[in-house]
């Protein structure tokens, strides 16, 4: 789990973790005790939906100060490390 | 009367009728700050050159005969999850240690378009994930009421800053009573409006379903002014609604509950919670009688049974998925590897506090199949089944009173080791979220050591502006105690 | 390593029947992203300024949906025959990738825009009728650039990351396993993608990426039970989808005449070796976790809208081909080509408004006009020669005015030059020097005085196949460099020759 949030965990911090979270989830279990059959899943309703977006093209005008910020602007692009780890 | 112990619209009023300038109110609160902060620690970033320069703009348009807005010249805090352009927006976190935004959230923009000055960032607990405001880069906000006590959270920056008199008004969010508990352990009013009456844009989310932008005062009536300026629909949020907004001040000239039926919460034995808080909620009830209301008790079953569990489940798995955008790539704190998931993995490990991580974790978790069948599948039925018991109780009654926490502030330090315990100290706040219900902490009074007495009022959902009608009535009758200076504060200088 | 393709056509092959269905990504045709106002016109810019806070994921940004693509994701919807859904909504796709900038994928799930509907395809003349389970929303992800020679992931030591195609609006067509060949997916690519274009919704270019096919693919067992499926991806032409589906067909039933079994996995189609490769792991994020997207109010379209959307639709190609047929009396194959592309219907609708005889207008317009097409490089959008003015050359064909070989010359010259038809017209020469009666007769005279043997097998009727009088017919052309009218001439060597 810790791996597809991409997240390390300490060997020592392991089983501290692990008891904390299986808590929680023993506790969220509580979430299917609730007979809710035939009931429909939560949706906000709203009194008016605003209008959606019309397809008009706008242009950032802050850009370069954002690229600017950013810790791995390489030229134009973003820069990653090694995609894949054996290659 | 010094400035600081006015409330917003007395600031607004001063400054128009020309008793004191913006400048003069915005130094006001910025050496407040420079007196107290260094012991309270409510903020992160104090934006005093932007104050001033903003002030005299205010103190310019006075002078030119211009009305700079309902909040003219009131200098106000934001919680430092709140974009504001050019100022660095931490989030409390090491993520976005340096981060400064280019550009603003709504909120921010309707605040400074009516007038109002921003002194300061203040605390929270990382990301809005805490209750105690202890979890934060800068360390932990001490309550003003009590310097050894917690403030609440996660805006307790944002409560503590109004409670200590730095400025009368004040923006959090609120998730899961992240306004609504620290404006009770500080002894002040907050207010949760309903879920799509402030638009979030700006707002760094927890939980995209149950963030709300929050005002923070030490009067009703300022609450309902910060409401008058920041409801409103927004082109930049699709879930904030479009409807047109009543005048939320105007009920406030409710004179008496005569014709009201107010529900009292029954759900839980006296000795469940703290002897004083009850005791709040038993006088609550007996004013609003007084106060010409119907008084009858009623319970919420579903709601205190299953808040907390479907709460975390639906917060958790947002929060996992909106912290996914901090990858190291486009902003914030970035620790390189020599592959991407060592990347990935060096800056999201580093830069985020055990609790966040934990939470992620856990968040991403309740998404993966099997525990999704079981957790955020039937949460989601839940919440329409706790939106339907609500329904139920506002076609009988037009406010629900219930504590706010079910324990008074806690000395800073004890947290709660157990999380699940410690999350149950969210079972009045959430369900409320859930419901997309407005709920506004009214402080009923200080127990002998000044702790900070209170209830919850809470109403239909967009029956924002007659809830803060009947609250301003409870206020009235206790006699406006959330407006009293925190007496110990004063004593440590 | 890959087997060779094709090789396997044994009888146990033959007893499997093949199950395709298809997932279409088209990119709608909209000047702004899905949700937010930058530009979708990504090919060829510099990298990283079709962006903005929103398709940057920077913190605090919501996501605004575009009106537009829930007008042509509801357009393209009918023309496929589905059901317009009143309320939709989006979901997260949780996962990470760099090219991912919010780290999880806005798109629709479960409750779609449209659902159930079908196409009609017609591969070498076997009419069929494939049903579409839905069409959905969703958002493009950006582009990385592995700085290696050959450009791909193997290798690089490192990645650069490009969001100008981040947040491009697609509409997926996801059809039913309903295809039993190649040549049947490939003709449903080619009706979806003519269908796209009629309506505007989408350029369906498959090479620049517009249009994207991923295939499932399965053999069924003996029994007629569902083999094990297996995903393509990659194909990046008809032909790529045409010659993967052929190689995993033959893969596949070898791996089971082998007694071995299929695995369910994603292959990725290598167009260079002409195989299908299994992804790696790590390439396939099989971990997608889905959730509803809260940002977002959901879709809401009305009834209004929907009738709205059905009045404003164009006509449709199977419309255009039947109207093309009864209004104009052409065959199916004639009709085929003319409606192929909307814009050369429209070009062939003009030229007969103006006048043109139908039958020889829909010669021309396939025979002449797609040849100078084809051999100019352009679209007809971009044709010179417009509709009113080729109506008046094939009008002069039509009054004998002009031979048809010269017609073809001045629609040439046309098709280069700026100049005016009658400029294109003097220019020929043909209407200055019009070979005809005793001019033509004397050209016929010199002829076969030049060809003595030739006439000779003629006069005494050895010419049963009418070989030689077509060639001396040709000569007579050659020597009037077109200016004579081949009947005419024709018919004066029938005289002289008493043939």
């Amino acid at each position: 789990m810790a791996r597809a949030a991409q997240i390390r965990l300490a060997p020592e911090d392991v089983d501290r973790m692990m008891d904390s979270i299986n808590d929680i989830l023993s506790f969220c279990a509580l979430v299917g005790d609730l007979d809710c059959a035939d009931t429909p899943d939560f949706t906000w309703r709203m009194k008016k939906l605003p209008s959606r977006r019309l397809d008009e093209a706008g242009d950032w005008a802050d850009r370069d100060r954002f690229k600017s910020m950013s810790p791995t602007m390489e030229g134009d692009f973003f820069r990653v490390p090694r995609i894949h780890a054996e290659d | 009367m010094e400035i600081y112990e006015m409330t917003a619209s007395e600031t607004a009023e001063g400054i128009k009728a020309g008793r004191f300038s913006a400048v003069e109110a915005a130094r006001c609160g910025l050496s407040r700050i420079a007196k107290f902060d260094g012991e309270v620690n409510a903020c992160v970033t104090v934006t005093e050159e932007h104050a001033i320069a903003t002030a005299r703009r205010v103190d310019g348009m006075i002078a030119r005969g211009e009305d700079p807005g309902p909040l003219a010249g009131v200098p106000y805090i934001a919680k430092d999850n709140f974009c504001t352009k050019g100022i660095r927006t931490t989030c409390s976190s090491r993520i976005l240690e340096n981060w400064i935004p280019t550009y603003n959230a709504s909120a921010i923009n309707f605040m400074n378009g009516a007038g109002a000055v921003l002194i300061a960032k203040s605390n929270l607990d990382e990301f809005a994930m805490g209750s105690s405001t202890e979890n934060s880069i800068i360390g932990p906000t001490k309550n003003p009421r009590d310097l050894g006590r917690v403030p609440g959270g996660s805006s307790g920056g944002s409560a503590a800053s109004v409670a200590a008199g730095y400025v009368p008004l004040a923006l959090g969010s609120d998730t899961g009573g992240s306004v609504r508990q620290p404006a009770a352990f500080c002894g002040i009013q907050g207010m949760k409006p309903s879920y799509g009456e402030v638009s979030r844009f700006g707002i760094v989310a927890y939980a995209s379903a149950l963030d709300q932008v929050s005002p923070l005062a030490r009067t009703v009536g300022d609450l309902a002014m910060a409401l008058n300026v920041i409801a409103r629909p927004d082109p930049n949020d699709t879930t904030c609604d479009a409807y047109d907004r009543p005048d939320f001040a105007a009920s406030l000239a409710m004179r008496d509950l005569r014709g009201k039926r107010i529900g009292v919460f029954a759900g839980f034995e006296a000795e469940q919670m703290d002897a004083e808080l009850y005791g709040a909620l038993t006088k609550a009830a007996a004013l609003c009688e007084a106060a010409g209301a119907t008084v009858e008790p009623i319970d919420l079953p579903i709601a205190v049974k299953y808040g907390v569990a479907t709460y975390y489940v639906t917060a958790l798995a947002d929060a996992s998925s909106k912290l996914g955008c901090f990858d190291g790539i486009r902003y914030g704190t970035h620790i390189d590897g020599p592959t991407l998931t060592d990347m990935y993995a060096n800056t999201r490990t580093a830069s985020f506090s055990e609790e966040v991580r934990r939470r992620i974790i856990l968040g991403t978790c309740l998404l993966t199949e099997g525990f999704y069948q079981n957790y955020y599948g039937p949460a989601l039925k839940v919440r329409t089944k706790m939106a339907m018991e609500f329904e139920e109780l506002f076609s009988r009654i037009d406010a629900y009173l219930l504590p706010t926490s079910p324990s008074m502030p806690y000395p800073m330090g004890t947290k709660e080791t157990d999380p699940t315990r410690l999350y149950l100290g969210d079972i009045f706040t959430v369900p409320i979220s859930l419901g997309g219900l407005p709920g506004i902490n009214i402080c009923m009074g200080f127990t002998p050591d000044d702790l900070p007495l209170s209830v919850q009022l809470v109403g239909p959902r967009y029956g924002d502006a007659s809830l803060l009608g009947i609250a301003g009535v409870i206020e009235r009758v206790v006699g406006r105690p959330g407006a009293a200076a925190p007496r110990k504060l004063e004593e440590v200088r | 390593m890959a087997d060779s393709p094709l090789s396997s056509k044994n009888s146990a092959a033959a007893k499997r029947p093949v199950v395709i269905g298809l997932e279409v990504h088209i990119q709608l045709n909209t000047k702004t992203k899905l949700f937010c106002p930058c530009s979708t016109d990504y090919i060829g810019r510099t990298p990283n300024t079709n962006v903005c806070p929103i398709c940057l994921a920077v913190p605090g940004t919501l996501p605004l949906l575009n009106d537009l693509a829930v007008a042509l994701g509801s357009r393209m919807g009918l023309g496929l025959h589905c059901e317009i859904q009143n309320y939709s909504n989006f979901h997260r796709k949780n996962y990470f990738y760099p090219d991912l900038s919010k780290a999880y994928q806005i798109t629709q799930y479960g409750l779609t825009i449209a659902v159930g509907g079908y196409i009609d395809i017609e591969p070498e003349g076997r009419p069929k009728r494939v049903r579409v389970h839905h069409l959905h929303l969703e958002e493009d992800a950006g582009k990385l650039v592995h700085p290696t020679a050959d450009g791909r992931l193997t290798g690089a030591a490192y990645s650069l990351v490009d969001y100008n195609r981040g947040g491009v609006p697609l509409s997926e067509i996801v059809s039913e396993p309903d295809m039993s060949s190649p040549a049947e997916a490939r003709d449903y690519v080619i009706r979806l993608r003519q269908l796209a274009r009629y309506l505007d919704v989408s350029d369906g270019e498959m090479e620049s990426g517009s249009l994207r096919v991923d295939a499932n693919i399965s053999l069924s067992n003996p029994d007629g039970s569902l083999g094990t499926r297996v995903e393509i991806k990659n194909m990046n032409s008809l032909k790529s989808l045409e010659r993967a589906l052929e190689y995993e067909i033959s893969r596949q039933n070898k791996v089971l005449d082998s007694g071995g079994r299929i695995v369910q996995e994603t292959r990725l189609w290598d167009d260079a070796e002409e195989v299908t490769r299994s992804m790696r792991s790590k390439e396939t994020a099989s971990d997608y976790r889905y959730y509803p997207e809260m940002d977002l109010a959901p879709i809401v379209i009305t009834d209004e809208q929907i009738e709205d959307f059905k009045r404003a639709m164009p006509e449709l190609p199977w419309e255009k081909r039947e109207r093309f047929a009864r209004e104009f009396g052409l065959s199916g194959e004639e009709v085929a080509i003319l409606t192929e592309q909307k814009e050369l219907a429209r070009y062939y609708e003009e030229t007969i408004a103006a006048g043109a005889p139908p039958a020889r207008a829909a010669n021309w317009v396939r025979m002449e006009v797609l040849r100078v097409l084809n051999e100019t490089g352009t679209s007809i959008s971009d044709f010179p020669l417009g509709p009113s003015v080729l109506a008046e050359l094939v009008k002069k064909v039509e009054s004998k005015e002009l031979s048809s070989t010269i017609a073809k010359d001045i629609l040439d010259t046309l098709s280069r030059e700026d100049i005016t038809l009658d400029e294109a017209v003097k220019r020929s020469g043909a209407s200055a020097v019009r070979l005809t009666g005793c001019l033509l007769d004397e050209v016929v005279d010199r002829i076969c005085a030049a060809n003595p043997g030739v006439v000779e097998t003629i006069k005494s009727g050895r010419d049963k196949k009418g070989g030689k009088m077509k060639f001396l017919q040709g000569l007579v052309m050659k020597e009037t460099r077109g200016q004579a009218d081949p009947s005419e001439a024709a018919g004066s060597l029938s005289k002289k020759l008493g043939a």
